[in-house]
C-alpha cells in the first residue's frame, strides 16, 4: 500500500503517521503467510456446507477441528463396526448425510468423533487410520485443546493415555494418526485441569502433567512432566486456576486420610503453592462443582461437613481470598446445579440463592421433562432450566425462555457444549423416540427452535453428544 | 480454476460466483488470497499469533456462511479483513492478559558480537515499544488501526466497520494517532 492508495484520510498524511504505517506494517508481517488454502476451504464447505444451507454452524475456535461427536453406548454392533455414524441427518442440508465411512481422511481428519458413554466418559474414538471405532477404556473427559489443535482424551486406566490429533494445519504432516502416549502413574484421576494444552492429573505427592504443542516441523508431540508436590498426598479435584498455567489440587495429607484442609496450586512452569484454607475440604473427585471463572482462582468446594463453599485463591499472590459458606441448610448432595459464581443453587424445582437462602420456585407439570444445567459464555454464566418443556433461562433476575417446547415427557436435555468465545450453547435432547435431537442455543433468546441435527443411533438414556475443537 | 481466476479480469466476483454455487476450489483461492491479510490485522488486533490464527480460522466459517450477503465483490477484501478484526476483537477481549510479552527468538539477529540486536523489521526495541504500544489501546482502536494502516480501508470503508461516520472514523483515526505519537515518544 502506498501512501496514494490512502483516500480519505485526515490530509496532510504527516511524517508520524507515515512512518507509524510502515512500522505497523512491518510489525504485522509477524503473522504473514497464508495457511493450506485448500485444507481450510475443504474443511469450510465440509463442515459448514453449502452457503445455501439455512442452518449456521457453531463457531469454533479451531473450526477444522470442529465436530467432536459423542454419542452414547450405541447400537454398539453398528459403531463397533466402525463403519459409520449411520442415519445422521442434518436438517436443511440439501445433499444426502454421507456416513463417516464415504468420508476421505482429510475430511475426516477435521471431524474427529468419539463414541461416548455415560455422563462425559468417553467410551470410544474413531480411529481415522484404521477406520475403525478403538476402544478406550473409561475416558474422564475429552478436551478441547484450546488454540491447539490437538485432541486428547485422558482414561483412568493405567497407564493412561492422552491421544492427538496431528495439526491440521500443517501441510504434509500425517493427519490420520491417533498416537497413544502413555502417561505414567497409577493414582486414580479427579475431574480434568484443562486449559487449552495440557492435561494434568493428580498422582501421589505429585502431579503428572502431559503438555501438548506443536514441534518446530508441524507435528504434534507430548512432553511430559512430574511436578513434586509434598504433602499433597493422593491429591483429587484438580481444577485450572488463575489463568492458564496453573491447576488447583485439593490433597489427602501425607497421611492419605481424607479430609484434608489445604489447597496445593501448581503452576505448569514447576511452581507450587500450599494454601491453607482453615476447612476441611472433602478431597474427592466430586468435591470442586463448578469453577467460578475462567482464568480465576474461586471454586464452589465441599467441606468435609457436607456444606457447599466458595473458596477464592490468588495464585499470584499465594493467598487465600476468601471462603464462604454458601447457602445455608443445602447439603452438597442436594444440590442439581450451580449457577455461575456459585450465587445460586438448583435444588430439585427451587432455585436458591446462595447468600441468603431466598428460594423461588419453578414447578414442573406433572409428567414434563426436567432438565438444570449451568454454563459459562463469552458474556453469560447462567443457569438453565427445562420448565413445563421449555428451555429457561435463569439469570439472577428474571428469566428468559431460550427453546420452547424443547423436550416433552420421557425426554431430557443435557448441555453438549458450551463456547467461550460466545454466549451460544448446544443442547442436546434424548428423544423419547430414540433420536438424539442437537440444538444451537442463544442465551439471548433467539434460539432457533428446530434441532439442527438429529443421531438416529442414539437411544434414551445417559448418551451425551459431543462436539468438540 | 486458480489459473482462472487469474485469467480473469474481475477475479474477486468470480470467485464469488463461483464460490456461491459451491465451487469448492473458488473458495480456496479467496481463502488463499486474502488469508495472509486477515492474519495480518488479526495479530495487531490481538498482538498474539495463535489468537491471530485463531480469529481467522472463526472468521472463513462466518465468511462462508455470509458471502451471500456481500453486495459489492470490489468490497470482498475489506470486508473479510473486518471479520477477521471482528473475531480478534471478540477473541482477546476473552483472554487474560498476559503479565509477559513474548518475542519470537528467532526474529532477534545478533549482528554485532552481541553488542546490540536487530530483527528482520527494524530495531526490536521499536518492535517492543509498538506492541507494548498497542497492547494499551482498547482492542477496537486496535482494530481500527490495523484496518487502516495494515489493510489499507478507506475511512468509508472503516466506517462501515466502526459503525461512525467517516468523518468521525477520520477523527478517531487522528485521535488514536496522537496518542500513538506520545506512547511512542514522538512528540
Amino acid at each position: 500500500m502506498t501512501d496514494q492508495e490512502m483516500p480519505d484520510l485526515p490530509e496532510p498524511i504527516d511524517s508520524f503517521e507515515r512512518r507509524f504505517a510502515v512500522q505497523l506494517r512491518a510489525y504485522a508481517t509477524t503473522a504473514a503467510g497464508a495457511p493450506a488454502a485448500q485444507a481450510v476451504a475443504r474443511a469450510v464447505a465440509t463442515r459448514h456446507g453449502t452457503t445455501r444451507r439455512r442452518f449456521t454452524w457453531p463457531p469454533a475456535r479451531t473450526f477444522v477441528l470442529a465436530g467432536l461427536l459423542v454419542t452414547g453406548v450405541l447400537g454398539g454392533a453398528l459403531l463397533m463396526a466402525g463403519t459409520r455414524l449411520a442415519d445422521r441427518t442434518i436438517l436443511g442440508s440439501p445433499a444426502p448425510a454421507r456416513s463417516l465411512a464415504t468420508l476421505s481422511p482429510r475430511e475426516a481428519a477435521g471431524m474427529p468423533i468419539v463414541i461416548g458413554g455415560d455422563g462425559i466418559r468417553l467410551r470410544q474414538a474413531y480411529d481415522w487410520s484404521a477406520k475403525a471405532f478403538v476402544d478406550i477404556p473409561l475416558y474422564r473427559n475429552a478436551l478441547g485443546l484450546g488454540a491447539s489443535p490437538a485432541l486428547a482424551f485422558e482414561s483412568d486406566c493405567s497407564p493412561c493415555h492422552a491421544y492427538i490429533t496431528p495439526d491440521w494445519r500443517a501441510p504434509g504432516v500425517p493427519q490420520l494418526a491417533l498416537d497413544p502416549v502413555a502417561i505414567d502413574g497409577t493414582s486414580t484421576l479427579g475431574p480434568l485441569a484443562w486449559n487449552g494444552d495440557y492435561l494434568a492429573r493428580a498422582g501421589v505427592d505429585a502431579i503428572d502433567l502431559a503438555i501438548v504443542r506443536t514441534n518446530a516441523s508441524g507435528g504434534m508431540e507430548v512432553a511430559h512432566r512430574s511436578i513434586p508436590v509434598p504433602g499433597l498426598g493422593r491429591g483429587t479435584a484438580i481444577w485450572w486456576a488463575g489463568g492458564d498455567r496453573w491447576i488447583a489440587v485439593i490433597g489427602t495429607g501425607a497421611d492419605h486420610t481424607s479430609p484434608a484442609g489445604d489447597l496445593f496450586l501448581v503452576s505448569i512452569a514447576g511452581e507450587v503453592q500450599r494454601l491453607t484454607t482453615g476447612l476441611a475440604l472433602a478431597a474427592r473427585a466430586d468435591a470442586a462443582r463448578l469453577v467460578a471463572r475462567p482464568f480465576s482462582s474461586e471454586w464452589v468446594l465441599q467441606a468435609a461437613d457436607g456444606r457447599p463453599v466458595l473458596v477464592s485463591a490468588d495464585p499470584g499472590s499465594g493467598q487465600i481470598g476468601a471462603v464462604q459458606s454458601l447457602a445455608a441448610g443445602i447439603a452438597w448432595a442436594d444440590i442439581d446445579a450451580l449457577s455461575w459464581f456459585g450465587s445460586s443453587f438448583v435444588v430439585g424445582d427451587r432455585l436458591v440463592a446462595a447468600a441468603d437462602g431466598t428460594v423461588r420456585d419453578f414447578p414442573n407439570a406433572p409428567g414434563a421433562c426436567r432438565s438444570t444445567f449451568a454454563w459459562s459464555g463469552g458474556r453469560s454464566h447462567a443457569l438453565a432450566k427445562v420448565i413445563n418443556g421449555d428451555l429457561v433461562l435463569h439469570p439472577e433476575s428474571g428469566a428468559t425462555t431460550l427453546v420452547p417446547g424443547i423436550c416433552g415427557p420421557g425426554e431430557t436435555a443435557t448441555l453438549v457444549w458450551s463456547w467461550s468465545s460466545d454466549d451460544r450453547l448446544l443442547v442436546g435432547v434424548n428423544g423419547a423416540n430414540g433420536r438424539f435431537r442437537l440444538y444451537h442455543v442463544n442465551a439471548d433468546g433467539k434460539s432457533d427452535p428446530q434441532p439442527f441435527l438429529l443421531l438416529d443411533t442414539v437411544g434414551p438414556g445417559n448418551e451425551q453428544v459431543f462436539w468438540n475443537y | 480454476m486458480l489459473q482462472a481466476m487469474r485469467a480473469s479480469t474481475d477475479p474477486a466476483t468470480t470467485a464469488i460466483e463461483r464460490a456461491l454455487a459451491g465451487d469448492e476450489s473458488a473458495f480456496r483461492w479467496i481463502v488463499e488470497t486474502h488469508s495472509s491479510d486477515m492474519r495480518q490485522v488479526a495479530f495487531v488486533v490481538c498482538g498474539d499469533l495463535d489468537l491471530a490464527e485463531e480469529a481467522v480460522a472463526v472468521a472463513w466459517p462466518i465468511a462462508w456462511r455470509k458471502l451471500r450477503s456481500l453486495r459489492e465483490p470490489g468490497s470482498l477484501r475489506p470486508w473479510l479483513v473486518s471479520i477477521a478484526a471482528n473475531e480478534a476483537r471478540g477473541l482477546v477481549q476473552l483472554r487474560a492478559r498476559r503479565a509477559v510479552r513474548e518475542i519470537a527468538v528467532e526474529a532477534v539477529t545478533d549482528v554485532d558480537a552481541g553488542s546490540h540486536v536487530v530483527s528482520p523489521h527494524g530495531s526490536l526495541a521499536s518492535a517492543l515499544d509498538l506492541a507494548n504500544a498497542l497492547a494499551g489501546l482498547r482492542p477496537a482502536d486496535r482494530s481500527l488501526l490495523a484496518l487502516r494502516y495494515v489493510a489499507g480501508l478507506n475511512s468509508t470503508e472503516l466506517a462501515r466497520v466502526t459503525g461512525l461516520t467517516p468523518a468521525g472514523t477520520r477523527a478517531r483515526l487522528k485521535r488514536l494517532l496522537q496518542h500513538m505519537r506520545r506512547e511512542l515518544g514522538d512528540d
